[in-house]
């Protein structure tokens, strides 16, 4: 009798004591920091808003956030003035022609959340650089802007253009193949020439292993989307040189030793690939088509107008 | 029971463990003491009406100093010394340029030029921006800054990424003045002008004489000591703006770390305007910059010393270079060599102490260059051994020719130099071959080697000489280099 009374006693003390820390914990209200930082909104953030955030639900982060980047890197900001040109230049370039290919659901689903602009190059230890990264989709981050010069010289502008959009289009091209992915036969076209220190190979080597840029080499994933981004960006022209050079490789006896298959064949078929998926997957086409402007055509177009000179919608 | 006695005991303990009533040892929550701090700090900023002087050391040059004004919508406003030693023509201390910071509560409370400006440029990675020695780190500055304390008027702030150094203090509206017509760049002038005037400033710490140098970015230090080791360190300083107000003749210049050398510590450069030099202070005593004329230190000119080579091109030492050498040794050889050397012209005269490289023994070369009409030039060599006297005199012993054919043609013409160091009588000179000439008088001469006065408007370096014993005042002046 008194042991079960003592137990209850136990019992009830301890209810008394969970109910009463219950009612002492009190968030506090003013937990500073949540929700963002609090800026002063300029002509610059106006813009951001008006023409990424609001239609695309994108963000762009070009004031400087230590938290954003790599600690080891001695990085700075973009300058002021060049976010919205940067930014035009990107959402012409690559936001517009998926819109009109696929419209604005398509975009607002799928596109990175947001995208860090960064002012200088990111170098690495050995003198070269890292140009633009990813992370998983969410996040784009570009280097090297303060480079952006609408006025200097044309060609080292177009480069610089070429190679931002170029990022932005690879980095896409993973989001869309993540979503719903291509078949997976692709990654039986050339299973052997994938390799994990890809950054030996050189340009030749690539093409003759019939890969269209050394990165491609490193794995299934990295040949589809370069694949895309590039031909798109740097356009059919350089592509059909790409092919033709593997061709005239294969054709080579002083260059062909040991080769097991056609470059030519193999990129022809991962373009198929490449062509079938978007149409079928998402409904775009990749070159022209009966009169209608496709992916690579728009991209072609859009980069020649921002380089010639006009950036405006 | 024992058990029941454990459960009331284990009861009772977290109930104690439980009690929240625990008092707060400040009046506010962290948050709420971040946030005060955060706006005190805005308001500090903004409390300056003339905008402030921002002074920071960065890792690889030193001392820079800003022009900034805070204002209210998050933007700021800068000019910049960047320019006295830019690689690029971006004018920085006479067009102002605008861009946003921000005040956030990081690990410490932080103030934050998160847009690019002027700032940046020290940050930046790209050599080509700031004139850095390789692409990757830039010159070591900072654009994000925790705020240390606000203490008597300024703000110390510590670098998040770099660890740099930096001081806000409040301009006055004397200072903005000059500082919209580009004060922050032509203050370099005035010390430019203070160290055309002493070359070679010092002060006496007991028996050592200290080279107390102030640079643009860094001042610098160095005595010998009795090991006869040069001992040098420099410190990031930075200079304000006397000079430049009218307030003195030259400006005061403060340290970014106090300087700690033979005994005496030191944080400042004051110009004493009745006394006319420099003044540092340590442990109340004052120590006086004088110009020595000359380094504070004696010359190591010789083989494996700090210099090995003493180089002289006549033009560009005029007014160096004394009299009497030019008329007595220098212009008849340079004569005598256009006259009589089919109009070639003498270029330089080098004097480099080296290891024969088959002997081994020391020696020192001298190199005549000169130059035909066709304007293509040729450097005649001649080879000196030498002894080292017990008072540090040395004395040439021979010499002889190294070259093919040129030193066998123009000897005669330039004897005044070459027998300068070491004179050579011939019983017979072979100008076929000089091997087969026959000696048959050699007269060394002695010479003491030291630092020489540098009179000649813009040029610097080392300046030292070869001083004859006989007739010091025929002494061959040149510039020092290590190799």
């Amino acid at each position: 009798m008194i042991m079960k009374s003592l137990k209850y006693i136990i019992g009830i003390l301890m209810f008394a004591f969970v109910s009463c820390s219950e009612e002492e914990f009190v968030p506090n209200e003013t937990l500073l920091g949540l929700g963002g930082d609090v800026q002063t909104s300029s002509e610059v953030d106006q813009w951001i808003y008006e023409n990424l955030t609001k239609p695309y639900n994108i963000d762009v982060k070009y004031k400087w956030d230590q938290a954003e980047l790599d600690k080891n890197k001695t990085l700075v900001p973009i300058k002021e003035d060049l976010v919205i040109p940067v930014m035009k230049m990107i959402k012409k370039i690559w936001i517009d022609t998926y819109v009109e290919l696929a419209g604005t659901s398509f975009i607002c689903q799928l596109a990175p959340k947001r995208f860090v602009l960064v002012g200088s190059p990111s170098y690495n230890s050995g003198g070269t650089y890292t140009a633009g990264e990813a992370e998983g989709g969410r996040k784009i981050t570009i280097y090297r802007l303060n480079w952006y010069d609408e006025s200097g010289d044309k060609d080292e502008f177009m480069d610089l253009v070429q190679n931002i959009v170029k990022t932005v289009h690879h980095e896409f091209a993973h989001i869309m193949h993540q979503t719903i992915m291509y078949p997976t036969e692709f990654k039986s076209i050339t299973p052997e020439g994938y390799l994990s220190a890809w950054n030996n190979t050189t340009d030749a080597e690539a093409i003759k292993l019939g890969f269209i840029s050394p990165y491609a080499r490193s794995t299934p994933n990295e040949d589809f989307v370069e694949m895309i981004a590039r031909i798109a960006v740097y356009g059919p022209e350089w592509w059909e040189a790409r092919v033709a050079q593997a061709a005239e490789i294969y054709a080579d006896p002083a260059q062909n030793v040991g080769m097991t298959y056609d470059p030519v064949e193999v990129f022809r078929l991962k373009e198929s690939y490449v062509i079938n998926y978007l149409k079928d997957v998402w409904g775009i086409n990749f070159y022209d088509q009966e009169g209608e402007k496709g992916l690579v055509g728009m991209v072609q177009d859009a980069i020649k107008e921002v380089v010639n000179g006009s950036t405006d919608n | 029971m024992k058990r029941i006695y454990m459960y009331l005991c284990l009861g009772l303990f977290a109930m104690t463990g439980c009690d929240r009533m625990e008092e707060n040892v400040f009046d506010e929550t962290p948050d709420e003491r971040l946030e005060k701090t955060l706006t005190e700090y805005d308001e500090l900023l903004h409390s300056s009406p003339n905008g402030w002087l921002l002074s920071l050391e960065t890792g690889v040059k030193g001392g820079y100093r800003f022009w900034m004004n805070f204002n209210e919508n998050g933007r700021v406003t800068m000019l910049s010394d960047l320019d006295y030693d830019l690689p690029t023509d971006i004018q920085t201390s006479t067009q102002p340029k605008e861009s946003s910071y921000m005040l956030k509560g990081l690990l410490a409370p932080s103030l934050i030029f998160d847009t690019y400006n002027y700032l940046h440029m020290l940050s930046d990675p790209e050599k080509a921006v700031n004139g850095a020695s390789a692409n990757g780190t830039g010159l070591e500055g900072d654009f994000e800054f925790s705020l240390i304390k606000a203490d008597n008027g300024r703000i110390y702030l510590r670098g998040n990424f770099n660890g740099c150094t930096a001081y806000l203090d409040p301009a006055t509206p004397k200072e903005v003045e000059c500082i919209t017509e580009g004060s922050l760049k032509s203050v370099y002038d005035n010390l430019g002008e203070y160290l055309e005037d002493n070359k070679f400033p010092a002060i006496t710490i007991g028996e050592n004489k200290l080279s107390t140098k102030p640079n643009a970015r860094k001042t610098e230090f160095a005595y010998m000591n009795e090991d006869d080791e040069i001992i040098s360190m420099s410190v990031g300083s930075y200079m304000d703006l006397k000079s430049e107000t009218g307030e003195k003749t030259y400006s005061d210049i403060y340290f970014f770390e106090p300087v700690e050398i033979l005994g005496e510590t030191f944080t400042e450069m004051i110009w004493d305007e009745a006394a006319g030099n420099y003044v540092l202070t340590s442990k109340g005593k004052e120590f006086s910059v004088i110009d020595n004329k000359v380094p504070a230190y004696p010359l190591k000119f010789g083989l494996n010393q700090t210099f090995t080579k003493l180089y002289l091109e006549v033009p560009a030492m005029e007014g160096t270079v004394p009299q009497r050498f030019l008329d007595e040794i220098y212009n008849p050889a340079a004569n005598d060599l256009y006259t009589n050397g089919s109009k070639r012209s003498l270029a330089y005269i080098q004097c480099q102490f080296s290891e024969n490289a088959t002997s081994g023994l020391p020696q020192m070369e001298l190199w005549i260059r000169y130059t035909n009409t066709k304007g293509n030039g040729y450097t005649a060599k001649w080879t000196y051994s030498y002894e080292v006297n017990e008072d540090g005199t040395i004395t040439f012993t021979d010499r002889n020719q190294t070259g093919v054919s040129n030193e066998r043609i123009t000897e005669p013409y330039l004897k005044k130099i070459v027998d300068y160091f070491c004179t050579i009588e011939y019983q017979k000179y072979d100008t076929s071959n000089w091997n087969n000439s026959i000696k048959s008088n050699i007269i060394p001469h002695t010479f003491r080697m030291d630092w020489a006065t540098n009179n000649t408007p813009g040029l610097t370096g080392d300046i030292g000489a070869f001083y004859p014993v006989e007739d010091e005042g025929l002494y061959l002046v040149g510039k020092l280099t290590a190799k």
